[in-house]
């Protein structure tokens, strides 16, 4: 179909964004940096206080976007797609963004909001950290074998494999290094809480200011059109208009087909079985 | 705006760290990198896409799930693997609860292979592993995946698609054999590898 | 800060630019997508620019070479399970096929519950079952002497009704108990090949499990329920399907699996099966 390249064209346009998303997140963390007395093209980085969790969290949750990002655009290229669709990849590339990058920064939100809110300062920084680099660990100890076993052709939304079969044996080990990397989420998930729930009943307790960011150089003019949905929300409206309108419409075009509903669960009629 | 003049945490940044015409720069450079990538990959896609005729899965033709049966390019008789007169292979197969039908297919190597499918019941996925066969079976319609093998041996056919309870044990064979080893068909001769 | 008028107008700059970038985009890509990369189809010549904007549009269909010379038709069944017959099933009167089953008694049983390994028991099996059974040995698609003879004399509204009467007979056949309920015997369940079969099938080969349509997980239309089947009839069946002595199910769908077991699979499953104290579930 040839509105396939259009929406495959349309969703690689989601690079821009996260790119110059990659970029100001860099570039804040360089200024920083620089401010805190960093000098050189990566003394910087060395300046930066390592020691709280969401400076730790920008970096790991940026090297887990660029993996997840990388193997996102192959889900989104044309033809590569028939690959990887539907094999333990997909599951892998979104564990990787949203369970890696996202979530992980959810953590250090919780770190940083938490005693904001309740007034009550984490216990230690020191076993956050170690909370995020094993959430971190965990997710790459899940999520890399697991995009090479979808390269490896293993499907996804199946519930046995029999390993004993040659042509499926070779990504049983594979996925038990997965199921390891899972054993190490569950444990970075039971230390988040412990940790929250251990600062909450804490003595340390102290007023943080809430802290917002603000611009090096002030914007002196935002055009309105930039500043807002309007015009953004429009565009989007016509695209989706024009990308799948068409497919999407050509079903009432088609003569319709359909398989009888027939209830699976029970025998729906007479006094069968059940 | 006042408000955050006197911010206590807002220090004054040292002159020279950032100028205001290096953002600029450094902002324009790195647009032209992120357009520049763009382009390359997007370059990447159409031209392999062309070189070796890739698509998603992209047929539209439909088809009565529920009559396959009675007739017609789906019927048990015309399933399996048929010889075309210009020498290359069609391959018709049925994905029903919880089968392929042939549940193992016969293709010569090195030989240009139409897998034509159509579901009896729901959506199920069609998968050959190590190869760009790779698409959805949706009642309904008739999906129609072209590719050739050049390594011999059998190729595992799982639907990746949950299809029921059953679908974990829904797993076919493709077996590839040496050209030379396929048998000869007449154009009414379909064969397949399930052992009678 | 300066708000700038005319949000969405084209006399704007920023408007304008993002209609025509996003113009551009579609442009291209619709020109890359339906009058190049739609030409190129593996395995053939590359298309015509209208054959290719067709196909784009999904509006031609196959490319592919004519498909005469089809080999000789063979069907299983006459019945698709079709809305409309459906309807015709669910309108079976049990009333009426009470007086029809009258000439069932002598082979199938009282109330359908057969004495005879060799003849199967109806009670409690599923109305669609029946009736397509029946219509199959009406057309020959299930050969069986007695049965084609029998189930000519009968209508499609006389299948229908008995087919009515016989799902509504208490305590006959069931689906197989859950897995769950058989746990009290010895754990011996993946030594039990029949049991294994049962629920989990066997992928290598690619058989499905028999409760997938069978029940009680699943059900698939048109598949008896199992437990309290005589043992000997279902084995007999299986062998006959394995053999493609009976061919009358759509889409090949028991054939397949009977092709890949063993007689002493099959001998276990229409134990397991058959096995009066193999556990029911209640009759409601
Ligand atoms: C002469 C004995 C005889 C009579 C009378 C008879 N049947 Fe049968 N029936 C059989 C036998 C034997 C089979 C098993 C045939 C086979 O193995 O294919 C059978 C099979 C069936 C089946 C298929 C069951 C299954 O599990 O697939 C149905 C349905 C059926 N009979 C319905 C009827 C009905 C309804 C009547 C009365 C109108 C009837 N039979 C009368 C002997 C009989
Ligand atoms: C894909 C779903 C499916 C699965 C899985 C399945 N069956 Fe069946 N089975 C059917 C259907 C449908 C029929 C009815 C065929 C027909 O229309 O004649 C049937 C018929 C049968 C019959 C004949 C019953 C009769 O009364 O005539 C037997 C015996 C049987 N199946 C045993 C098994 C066993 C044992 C297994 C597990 C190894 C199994 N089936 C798995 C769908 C299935
Ligand atoms: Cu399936």
């Amino acid at each position: 179909m040839g509105f396939k390249f259009l929406q495959s064209f349309l969703t690689f346009f989601v690079v821009l964004p996260t790119l110059l998303t990659v970029y100001s997140i860099c570039a804040s963390l360089e200024i920083a940096g620089r401010h805190r007395g960093g000098r050189g093209l990566l003394g910087w980085i060395g300046a930066l206080p390592w020691d709280e969790p969401m400076v730790l969290v920008a970096a790991l949750s940026l090297v887990m976007l660029g993996g997840g990002g990388f193997g996102g655009i192959i889900n989104m290229s044309y033809a590569m797609n028939s690959m990887i669709h539907n094999t333990s990849w997909v599951p892998a590339h979104f564990h990787l963004i949203f369970g890696g990058a996202v979530v992980i920064m959810y953590f250090a939100i919780a770190y940083e909001m938490w005693p904001q809110i309740t007034g009550k300062l984490l216990r230690s920084k020191k076993l956050a950290r170690r909370q995020l680099w094993l959430w971190f660990w965990g997710i790459m100890i899940v999520t890399i074998p697991w995009h090479i076993t979808g390269l490896m052709g293993q499907p996804r939304r199946v519930a046995v494999f029999d390993y004993d079969d040659p042509l499926v044996a070779r990504t049983g080990p594979l996925v038990i290094i997965s199921v390891i990397g899972g054993m190490i989420l569950l444990l970075s998930a039971i230390l988040l809480i412990f940790i929250l729930v251990r600062s909450h009943f804490g003595e340390r307790t102290g007023e943080i200011p809430l802290r917002y960011a603000l611009a090096v150089n002030p914007p002196a003019h935002v055009p309105s059109s930039l500043n807002g949905f309007a015009l953004w929300n429009t565009i989007l409206l016509v695209l989706m208009l024009v990308a799948y309108g068409y497919p999407i419409g050509q079903f009432a075009l088609l003569k319709p087909h359909s398989v009888p509903a027939y209830d699976v669960t029970s025998h729906s009629d007479g006094g069968g079985a059940r | 705006m006042a408000e955050t003049e006197t911010n206590p945490l807002r220090r004054p940044l040292p002159d020279g760290i950032v100028p205001e015409g290096e953002v600029t720069r450094t902002e324009n450079r790195w647009i032209a990198i992120v357009l520049g990538m763009l382009g390359v990959m997007m370059a990447v896609i159409v031209v392999t896409g062309v070189t070796n005729a890739l698509h998603p899965p992209s047929n539209v033709e439909i088809i009565d799930p529920t009559t396959l049966h009675l007739g017609g390019e789906f019927a048990e008789s015309n399933l399996g693997t048929a010889a075309e007169p210009d020498g290359s292979v069609t391959v018709r197969l049925i994905a029903e609860q919880y089968n392929f039908v042939p549940e193992c297919v016969r293709v010569p190597a090195d030989t240009p292979v139409k897998f034509r499918l159509s579901s009896a019941d729901v959506i199920h996925g069609f998968l050959l592993v190590g190869t760009n066969v790779n698409t959805m079976v949706v009642p309904g319609f008739v999906a129609e995946v072209r590719t050739s093998f050049n390594a011999l041996g059998d190729y595992r056919m799982p639907c990746h698609e949950f299809c029921g309870v059953g679908h974990q044990g829904m797993w076919a064979h493709v077996n590839v054999v040496p050209k030379g080893r396929f048998p000869h068909l007449s154009t009414t001769e379909r064969t397949s590898c399930v052992q009678q | 800060m300066a708000r700038d008028k005319g949000v969405l107008r084209l006399t704007n700059p920023w408007p304008r630019f993002a209609w025509l970038a996003g113009a551009a985009i579609v442009g291209i890509s619709l020109a890359l997508g339906f009058l190049v990369l739609d030409r190129y189809q593996q395995n053939d010549p590359p298309l015509g620019l209208w054959g290719a904007i067709c196909w784009g549009l999904g509006i031609t269909a196959d490319l592919g070479p004519a498909r005469e010379a089809a080999p000789t038709l063979r069907t299983p069944s006459r019945i698709a399970w079709t809305s409309s017959t459906l309807g015709q099933i669910r309108a079976g009167d049990a009333q009426h096929g009470s007086f029809i089953a009258l000439n069932c008694t002598a082979c199938h049983g009282e109330g359908g519950m057969s004495q005879s390994t060799f003849i199967p028991t109806l009670t409690g099996m599923d109305p669609a079952v029946i009736f397509k059974q029946l219509d199959d040995y009406r057309s020959g698609k299930r050969p069986w002497g007695v049965m084609g003879a029998i189930a000519k004399a009968l209508s499609i509204r006389d299948s229908a009704d008995v087919a009515a009467y016989y799902a509504a007979r208490p305590n006959g056949l069931a689906a197989i108990a859950h897995e769950g309920s058989l746990r009290g015997e010895s754990r011996s369940k993946e030594s039990d090949s029949a049991r294994h079969l049962a629920f989990m099938g066997d992928e290598q080969r690619g058989i499905p499990p028999c409760t997938a349509c069978h029940g009680p997980h699943g059900y698939k239309i048109g598949a008896p329920p199992l437990a309290g089947q005589h043992a000997a009839y279902i084995e007999r069946q299986l062998a006959a399907f394995a053999q493609r002595l009976r061919q009358n199910d759509i889409n090949e769908q028991m054939r397949t699996i009977a092709m890949q077991l063993t007689p002493s699979e099959m001998h276990a499953l229409a134990a397991f099966y058959g096995a009066p104290e193999s556990s029911r579930v209640a009759n409601k």
